[in-house]
């Protein structure tokens, strides 16, 4: 039973509870609340289950579902996933169950508010797992409404001019990651144009690929596309901005899992799609991350509001993602989606930790804060935890992932690896000065009123760490399942490379 | 009985932090009870197992045990245990000199309000150096390395309320990133060329002859440089080198250890005197085959410990924290170590970093107990305290004896093992500063001690309260320690032991050492040092036939130097104040002005125009947006068809 239809669950649930949510009254928030908490933790309950009854050794694409939707152009509503995407399906529901826990703060018309969070997450999970790129580009942009309503309602800071440039960035990449994706519909990859992402793998991998001159024109406008969400430099500008002004729940998903689906949309479509396209392109990736890495990290070196700070130092570490994609070894590309997981979840409790406190204090400026460790402890360990695992302490899954990249892409490009090392530095500098500015010294007389989190309230954060340290601490349950995804695209691109794919 | 191995040693102390820190922390008794209690049980199966199989069958003898942490691809990291005369004798060091400072710091910490939480650091500490001490692969020490760094982090800070404290703690775990920087890069070059990343096997490729004549390196893959063998190893070994000086505070990456001294005193004895400082010295004598076949590395180690030793030396005559004075002295020694590694003696840098550790644990013990009993630091506010605390006093003036070298006392047979390299170094040493430097450095460290010794312990009372002996939970570490200070000479440690202690990884035949057998002629040498340094300090500063301040005047530009610790951390703070910031801040400006500022809001205007138009159609509902991007993509596929 199950077997059959976790994939469609995955999008039933989120969207159902959506739905639900639209017909009850606004006035139940604790309901509502209580609703969403529960579809999330169903969908991590299952997401759990995905990961631990995928067939390893089979790999390939699991728990199918096809239906026909419009057979004349060659669209079917079609699921499946690989390693890959279970494991980005347990970041997302991790995210999700999480960000449910965080908002029972939100109070201004909150049933709204969940419903968005609710379409949002189908969304993501729909991007995920989606095997027919018609509905894998339908889901993706369905990801990227919401967070614009979420960011102009409820935001903070500057939040007009953080959702108009979001949405403008974000719309702007979808158009020219579409463009790229019907040219590569009308480009006679397969007899009849279809949007079957398997059929078109297959058509590739039997040597029937596109031409090299085309696969050139092509990825790049798939990977600007992808990239803008991703973000890699210098497309980045959207974020830390989107991130400041977003309120927890959408920082904690925008962050923890939406950047993912740039990384992710070039790992599943264009590098397997057009790998020859891939190994031309790629190396231009390899130097932009390492603007995103250094620069990323100078400027977070700079940021005095926390959320800036913690925008910026994504931006870095998906530098790191990025580079260990570019690398295209075995290792370094599991390690990339490996971090995507890793980043995910710590950013999702960065974002939550700073809400919490944020509520109360209305600044997250450093100068205003300090010594709140002695006020709030708690929250104070966790946000250092948190600093710990994104400055890559051993333990935490981020330097397990990080490790990985950073080993797997030394072979194929030392000198971006060295800066990469150099990151490391960067990373510990900013998150050091900002646990020490806004945790430690003398606490300003002012915050003597903060309320720690108590009892359940803490379970979000505890939910995020025991992932983090769980993987950290033993990885490889997840680097295995990612490595059966990861083995085939590196095949192919690794035959791309050795001019074995026709041509 | 159970069957204790490596594992446990390894793993009771993470278990004990782990429970202190999420649940027993209530209860301060369970808690510094539990951490004791694991340091202890990993002591009695090191000294009860571990080491009679060492001692049983010598210096080649090793047990090994290994699981995947994770693989991908052809590239596997491994978590594992290797024991050999190395790690036993380390761990033995860690886990005895750790557990009497553990039973010290209950007297010490006693009435804290972090009380249960300290326990829980140091038993966190405990796990992270002992994995240092048994790791069998780099990434595993890598990941240790990282660990021990938190750990001091967070140990340095535990007065987080504290501005310095916690300014000290990140600069030490800034600096020590600094360091594994290097650290890392050296281990991707080694890692890459040998193929593995397990010591014994990294060790068996390089000592296998000819290794340096058949490999030509291609550093990073086919895309890297290429370098010649020789080239190669001194790369790789002085980025490796990199992290020994993050670590073990090495020139130019020392300046975080004397602040680090911000840190509760057990922590400093423990820590940044006894155990933590050293690891960058076991790692030395782990890799040292990695040196042993270039000239070139091992030169660049012996000149940079000798360099190191001189200079943390020369700003010890200045300072007047107790702490800090016995900070630089560690400084100087740790250089000693590093040293005579690269003055091919293994053995003897091992065995000094044992004595070291016992009456530099010893000292930094007695200096809490007089900190603990007049409530300073600074040695000027002390004087007359032998008197007041008799116990102290003796143990610390027999641990600063045994510092200097005195016979028969266990630092004479290290370190004028140490000085004896360097009257016969290799040819790679063989200058005038390897021959000359140290022992200068020798007289400096008796004269600086014994300044600190007249200054505390006798003269006129400049102290202010009524300061007491402290409690036995306090002086009986010290005393036990005060013995091993003693007989840790050939007594103990004789000829077959210090031997039985190698590392498994060691080249056949170097880094042997032989026990000077205390003839006249090196009692005298050090004796004559010994006599030198302290007979100035005596003239200085017991019976001021020398005024201090006049010798301060006639070395004028010197003695700032010195007094300003040779400019360094003013240097690093001017670089992070004005280049590392301003950088900081033309990125920040780039990408505001022109990246967010040119770039997008130039887009932006551009396409307002177009934007005021579809405003019309942003209704602000989802559904709208939906059915839009529907019908937007079926029109565009309709144009298509």
């Amino acid at each position: 039973m199950l077997e059959t239809n976790v994939l469609t669950l995955f999008l039933a649930i989120p969207s159902l509870a959506a739905l639900a949510i639209f017909f009850m009254p606004a006035a139940s928030k604790s309901l509502i609340r209580t609703l969403s908490v529960t579809a999330a933790a169903v969908t991590f309950a299952m997401a759990i289950w995905l990961c631990v009854n995928y067939d390893q050794s089979a790999a390939g694409f699991q728990y199918k579902v096809v239906a026909a939707w419009v057979p004349s152009m060659g669209i079917q509503f079609k699921l499946g996933v690989d390693g890959i995407s279970c494991a980005m399906v347990l970041l997302t529901s991790v995210v999700y169950l999480a960000g449910a826990l965080v908002s029972r703060a939100v109070e201004s018309r909150a049933k709204d508010f969940y419903i968005l969070l609710n379409v949002l997450v189908a969304g993501v999970f729909g991007v995920f797992v989606s095997l027919d790129l018609f509905f894998f580009y339908f889901f993706y942009e369905l990801a990227v409404v919401p967070m614009y309503l979420l960011i102009g309602y409820w935001g903070s800071t500057n939040r007009e001019y953080a959702t108009m440039k979001l949405t403008l960035y974000l719309t702007a990449g979808a158009v020219v990651a579409l463009l790229g994706l019907l040219m590569v519909y009308y480009s006679g990859l397969t007899s009849e144009p279809t949007f079957d992402l398997e059929a078109m793998l297959a058509a590739v991998n039997s040597g029937h690929g596109l031409s090299i001159e085309r696969q050139r024109v092509i990825f790049p406008l798939l990977l600007v596309g992808f990239a803008t969400i991703a973000p890699m430099w210098p497309l980045h500008t959207w974020s830390p901005g989107g991130h400041a002004a977003a309120p927890s729940a959408a920082s904690m998903m925008h962050a923890g899992v939406l950047m993912k689906l740039g990384s992710f949309a070039i790992i599943r479509v264009a590098m397997p799609l057009l790998p020859e396209g891939a190994v031309t392109w790629l190396p231009m990736v390899a130097v932009l991350c390492c603007f995103n890495i250094i620069y990323g990290g100078l400027v977070a070196l700079n940021q005095r509001d926390m959320k800036f700070v913690i925008g910026y130092s994504s931006s870095s570490h998906m530098g790191y993602v990025l580079l260990g994609i570019a690398a295209l070894t075995q290792t370094s590309l599991n390690g990339a989606v490996f971090l995507m997981f890793a980043h995910g979840v710590m950013t999702a409790l960065a974002f939550s930790l700073i809400g919490f406190f944020y509520e109360q204090t209305h600044t997250r400026m450093l100068g205003d804060l300090g010594g709140l460790m002695k006020q709030i402890p708690f929250v104070g360990i966790c946000f250092m935890m948190m600093a710990m695992a994104s400055l890559g302490l051993p333990g935490f899954a981020n330097f397990a992932s990080e490790l990985m990249v950073i080993v797997g892409s030394w072979e194929r490009y030392p000198v971006q690896t060295i800066l990469a090392i150099f990151g490391l530095v960067i990373g510990a500098t900013y998150l050091l000065r900002t646990v020490r500015a806004a945790f430690q010294g003398e606490m300003n007389p002012k915050w003597e009123k903060l309320y720690d989190a108590k009892g359940f309230d803490r379970a979000p954060y505890l939910l995020l760490l025991t992932v983090l340290i769980f993987f950290g601490v033993c990885p490889w349950p997840i680097v295995d399942l990612i490595s059966t995804g990861v083995a085939p695209l590196v095949q192919t691109l690794h035959a791309a490379e050795a001019g074995l794919l026709g041509h | 009985m159970f069957d204790f191995g490596p594992w446990h040693i390894l793993f009771l102390p993470l278990v004990s932090a782990a429970l202190i820190l999420f649940g027993l922390h209530r209860s301060k008794a369970v808690s510094a009870g539990l951490a004791i209690g694991v340091v202890w049980v990993g002591f009695a199966i090191c000294a009860f197992k571990l080491l009679p199989q060492v001692m049983e069958n010598g210096a080649g003898w090793f047990a090994h045990d290994a699981v995947t942490w994770m693989r991908a691809g052809d590239i596997t990291f491994s978590y594992g245990t290797l024991v050999d005369g190395l790690s036993t004798i380390m761990m033995l060091v860690v886990l005895g000199v750790g557990g009497l400072i553990h039973i010290y710091a209950v007297g010490y910490m006693k009435g804290d309000p972090g009380f249960a939480r300290f326990f829980g650091c140091l038993s966190l500490f405990m796990f992270s150096m002992l994995g240092i001490v048994l790791a069998d692969n780099f990434f595993q020490i890598f990941i240790h390395w990282e660990l021990v760094g938190v750990s001091s982090y967070l140990l340095i800070g535990f007065y987080y309320k504290k501005p310095s404290a916690s300014a000290a703690g990140n600069k030490a775990f800034l600096t020590n990133r600094v360091g594994d920087f290097g650290f890392m890069i050296g281990i991707l070059m080694l890692f890459y060329a040998t193929g593995t990343a397990n010591f014994r096997e990294m060790a068996a490729v390089v000592n296998q002859g000819g290794f340096l004549d058949t490999v030509r390196f291609q550093v990073g893959g086919a895309h890297g440089w290429t370098m010649t063998n020789e080239h190669f190893l001194w790369v790789a070994g002085a980025l490796t080198l990199m992290g020994v000086m993050g670590k073990s505070a090495q020139f130019p990456l020392h300046v975080w250890l004397p602040d680090a001294m911000e840190g509760p005193t057990p922590v400093s004895a423990l820590i940044h005197a006894a155990t933590m400082v050293a690891a960058g010295v076991f790692l030395l004598a782990r890799i040292f085959f990695i040196y042993l076949p270039s000239e070139t590395a091992m030169s660049i180690v012996a000149h940079l410990g000798m360099f190191t030793a001189f200079f943390a030396a020369t700003i010890a005559t200045t300072q007047f924290d107790i702490k800090r004075i016995l900070a630089f002295s560690t400084l100087s020694q740790l250089g000693y170590m590093v040293m005579a590694i690269g003055l091919n003696g293994t053995d003897v840098a091992m065995y000094h970093l044992t004595t070291h550790a016992f009456f530099k644990a010893l000292l930094f013990l007695g200096a809490g107990s007089v900190i603990h009993a007049v409530h300073t630091n600074d040695i000027r506010e002390m004087g007359a305290l032998f008197k007041k605390l008799p116990i102290t006093s003796t143990v610390f003036l027999i641990g600063t004896l045994a510092l200097c070298g005195v016979p028969p006392l266990s630092g004479f047979w290290s370190k004028d093992g140490i000085l004896h390299l360097t009257q016969h170094p290799p040819v790679w040493g063989d200058d005038v500063f390897i021959r000359w430097l140290p022992t200068i450095t020798a007289v400096l460290t008796s004269y600086y001690m014994f300044r600190l010794v007249f200054l505390t312990f006798f003269g006129k009372p400049r102290y202010h309260g009524h300061p007491h002996e402290s409690s036995p939970s306090m002086w009986a570490p010290m005393v036990v320690l005060c013995v091993f200070a003693i007989i840790s000479g050939p007594v103990l440690f004789t000829q077959e032991v210090i031997d039985g202690f190698r590392s498994v990884t060691r080249p056949l035949g170097a880094g042997d050492f032989e026990h000077i057998h205390g003839d006249a002629h090196t009692i005298l040498h050090s004796l004559l040092i010994f006599g030198v340094g302290a007979g100035a300090a005596f003239a200085a500063f017991s019976r001021r036939w020398v005024d201090p301040e006049v010798v301060k005047r006639a070395l004028g530009p010197v003695h700032r130097l010195f007094d300003n610790r040779w400019y360094i951390d003013d240097f690093y703070a001017w670089i992070v104040e004005h280049v590392q910031q301003n950088f900081a801040r033309l990125c920040d400006l780039f990408d505001r002005v022109v990246v967010i500022g040119i770039l997008v809001n130039g887009s932006a205007w551009t396409t307002r125009a177009v934007g005021a138009l579809a405003a019309r159609y942003q209704s602000g509902q989802v559904r709208t947006y939906a059915l839009l991007f529907v019908a937007g993509v079926a029109a565009l596929l309709a144009l298509n068809l």
